[in-house]
C-alpha cells in the first residue's frame, strides 16, 4: 500500500488507531 | 526575495496581533495565580491547544522533517510518541494533580511536589533548579528554529532574526502571562494546523505522490521503508540509529520524559474545568497525530525531491532540517511562502513562551515567594517573575547568537535531565503511597548526577546502542524505591490529601 510494506503500513496505521480507541474507552469511563 | 514588502507586512501583522493579544490578555491580570496559571479558567480548546503547542516546538517541526529526511519511516514513532506525550500528560498527570490543586490552590507543579513529599524546602528548591536550567538550555535551542526560519526565508540576518522573535514573544508573555501564553497557543495552533493541512498535500503531490516517494527511499536504503533499522551495534549506517533497542529508549524518553516536563504538566492546573479531562487526551492526540504526520511525510517528500534532482537544499551542516521550508518553496507559488513560514514561527513561539513563564514561575513562586520573601504580594511576585522572564529571554538570546557547538548535545541532555529527574517522584508520587519524601529527592538527585556523567559518556566516550537517558532513568526509578523502602512511610492524612494510589480517579 502506497509503496509500503505491508507490514510497516499496518504498524503506522493500526498504532494511531489503537491508541485513539484506548483513549476513547479512557473518556467513556470516565467519572466527573 | 522579490515581494518584500508583503513579506514585511505579513510578519508584522503576525507579531502585532501577538503584541494585541498579550495587551489584550494583561487585562486580566489581577493576582498571581491569573499571571501563571491563568485563574484556572481556560475552556475546552484553549486548554488542548496551550497543551499540544508547549510539546510542538520549533524544532520538533522542522527537526522532525528533518529526521524523516534523514531516516525514513524507522523514526515515523516520534509521530505517534510525542502525541502521545500530550495525552499521557493530560490523563497520567494532569487528572489526579488538577483534583488536589482545585482544593490547594497550587500555581507550579512544584507545589505538587512540596504538599505530597510534606517537605518545604529541599525538594521543592532541588526541582526548581532543574527546572531553571533545563527550561533555559531549552529555550535557547528554540531560538535556532527562529534563525533558520526568518533568515532563509525573509533573508533577514541571523542576529536581528533573532532579536524580533525573542522581544516579541517576552513582551507578550510578560504583558499577559498565561492569558498571553493560551490565548496566542489557540492563534497560533490554529495557524499550524491550517496550515500543515493546506501545505501537506502540496508538497506531497509535488513530490509525485506518496508510492512514488516510498519507492524512491526504497532505492536509497530499503531499510528506509521498515518499521525499524536492523538491531546492531554500532548501527549498519551513521543514520540507522532507530534500531528495535533504541526506539524502546526513545519511547520512554519521548512518552514519558516529555509527558512530565513542568511546562507541559503545569498547564493542566489552568484548565477551568474538572470534566475537560474526559475528552481532551483523546483531542489531543487526534489532532496532533495528524498535523505531525503530515510533517514527517514532507520530510520524506523532500528526500525524494533531492533523489529526483528536483530540489535542492542548502549547503550548510544541519541542511536535513531546511527539508521542510524547502519542500513549501518547491511545492507553492513564491509569494505565499511568507504565510507559511509563519507556521514554522508560530511552532516555535509557542514552545517558547511556555518555557520563559515556567522559568519565571519557578523562581519567582517557588524560590522569591517560598524562599526569599514569603511575605512578598503577588505584585511583587509578578513584577519578579516579569524580570526574570526578561533576563532570561536576553541571555538566552545573546547565548544563541553564536551558538556553542554543543547545543543541539545540551538540549537533548536537557530533555533526559527532565526524564531522569522528574518522572520517578511525579509517577511514583501519583500512584505509590510508599514513595517517600527522602526517596523522591535522593531518586531526583541521583537521576540528575547519572544523566549528565551518562549524557557526558554518550557524547564523548562512547555510543550507546540505546539513549543515555534510559541508564539514568532506571538509576533514579531504583534509588527511589530502595530508599523509600528504608525510610519512614509519609503519613496517611498526607497521602489521602494528595490521592495518592494505585488509581486515576478513586470514583471510576
Amino acid at each position: 500500500m502506497f509503496g509500503l510494506p505491508l507490514g510497516t503500513f499496518l504498524g503506522v496505521t493500526l498504532t494511531p488507531i489503537a491508541i485513539i480507541l484506548a483513549l476513547t474507552i479512557w473518556a467513556l469511563s470516565f467519572k466527573e | 526575495m522579490g515581494n518584500s514588502i508583503f513579506n514585511l507586512i505579513i510578519i508584522i501583522v503576525y507579531f502585532l496581533s501577538l503584541l494585541l493579544i498579550g495587551y489584550a490578555a494583561s487585562k486580566k491580570i489581577k493576582s498571581t495565580s491569573d499571571f501563571i496559571v491563568g485563574g484556572r479558567e481556560l475552556n475546552f480548546w484553549v486548554f488542548v491547544m496551550l497543551i499540544i503547542s508547549s510539546c510542538a516546538s520549533g524544532m520538533s517541526l522542522l527537526g522532525s522533517a528533518g529526521l524523516g529526511y534523514k531516516t525514513g519511516w524507522p523514526t515515523i514513532w516520534e509521530q505517534m510518541l510525542v502525541p502521545l506525550a500530550c495525552a499521557l500528560s493530560i490523563f497520567l498527570f494532569g487528572t489526579k494533580i488538577y483534583r488536589v490543586s482545585q482544593k490547594k490552590n497550587f500555581v507550579t507543579i512544584q507545589d505538587y511536589l512540596s504538599l505530597r513529599y510534606n517537605s518545604t524546602r529541599s525538594i521543592r528548591t532541588l526541582s526548581s533548579i532543574i527546572v531553571i536550567i533545563v527550561s533555559t538550555i531549552y529555550l535557547s535551542g528554540q531560538y535556532t528554529a527562529i534563525s533558520i526560519t526568518m533568515g532563509w526565508l525573509f533573508k533577514m540576518p541571523h542576529e536581528y532574526a533573532l532579536l524580533l522573535g525573542a522581544v516579541v514573544v517576552m513582551l507578550y508573555v510578560i504583558l499577559g502571562g498565561l492569558y498571553a501564553v493560551a490565548w496566542t497557543a489557540l492563534f497560533q495552533g490554529v495557524i499550524i494546523i491550517a496550515g500543515v493541512l493546506i501545505v501537506a498535500p502540496f508538497i506531497i503531490g509535488n513530490a509525485g505522490g506518496l508510492t512514488h516517494i516510498n519507492e524512491n527511499l526504497a532505492k536509497i536504503d530499503p531499510n528506509m521503508l521498515a518499521l525499524a533499522y536492523p538491531q546492531a551495534h554500532p548501527p549498519v549506517a551513521p543514520y540507522a540509529f532507530a534500531t528495535p533497542l533504541y526506539l524502546v529508549s526513545f519511547a520512554i524518553l519521548l512518552g514519558l520524559g516529555l509527558a512530565s516536563a513542568p511546562h507541559i504538566v503545569s498547564n493542566s492546573l489552568s484548565a477551568k474545568r474538572y470534566k475537560y479531562f474526559k475528552w481532551a487526551p483523546l483531542a489531543a492526540f487526534a489532532v496532533y497525530v495528524v498535523v505531525f504526520f503530515l510533517i514527517k511525510i514532507s520530510g520524506y517528500a523532500a528526500r525524494s525531491m533531492v533523489y529526483d534532482k528536483t530540489l535542492t537544499l542548502p549547503n550548510v551542516a544541519n541542511a536535513a532540517d531546511y527539508s521542510f521550508i524547502a519542500a513549501i518553496q518547491a511545492a507553492m507559488p513564491e509569494f505565499i511562502w511568507p504565510v507559511f513560514a509563519i507556521i514554522v514561527l508560530s511552532a516555535v513561539l509557542t514552545t517558547t513562551d511556555s518555557l520563559m513563564l515556567r522559568i519565571g514561575s519557578s523562581f519567582s513562586w517557588d524560590i522569591y515567594k517560598k524562599y526569599l520573601k514569603p511575605d512578598a504580594t503577588d505584585k511583587q511576585i509578578n513584577n519578579v517573575n516579569r524580570i526574570v522572564i526578561v533576563v532570561a529571554a536576553l541571555g538566552t538570546m545573546l547565548a544563541a547568537i553564536k551558538p556553542p557547538e554543543l547545543l543541539a548535545w545540551l538540549i537533548w541532555t536537557g530533555i533526559g535531565i527532565m526524564l531522569s529527574t522528574f518522572v520517578a517522584p511525579i509517577l511514583f508520587g501519583l500512584y505509590w503511597r510508599r514513595t517517600t519524601k527522602e526517596g523522591a529527592f535522593w531518586g531526583m538527585l541521583s537521576g540528575l548526577v547519572a544523566a549528565l556523567v551518562f549524557g557526558y559518556l554518550a557524547k564523548f566516550v562512547t555510543k550507546f546502542p540505546v539513549d543515555f537517558s534510559l541508564f539514568s532513568f532506571l538509576i533514579s526509578v531504583a534509588v527511589l524505591i530502595i530508599v523509600s523502602l528504608c525510610t519512614k512511610p509519609t503519613p496517611e492524612n498526607i497521602l489521602d490529601e494528595t490521592e495518592t494510589g494505585f488509581f486515576i480517579n478513586k470514583n471510576s
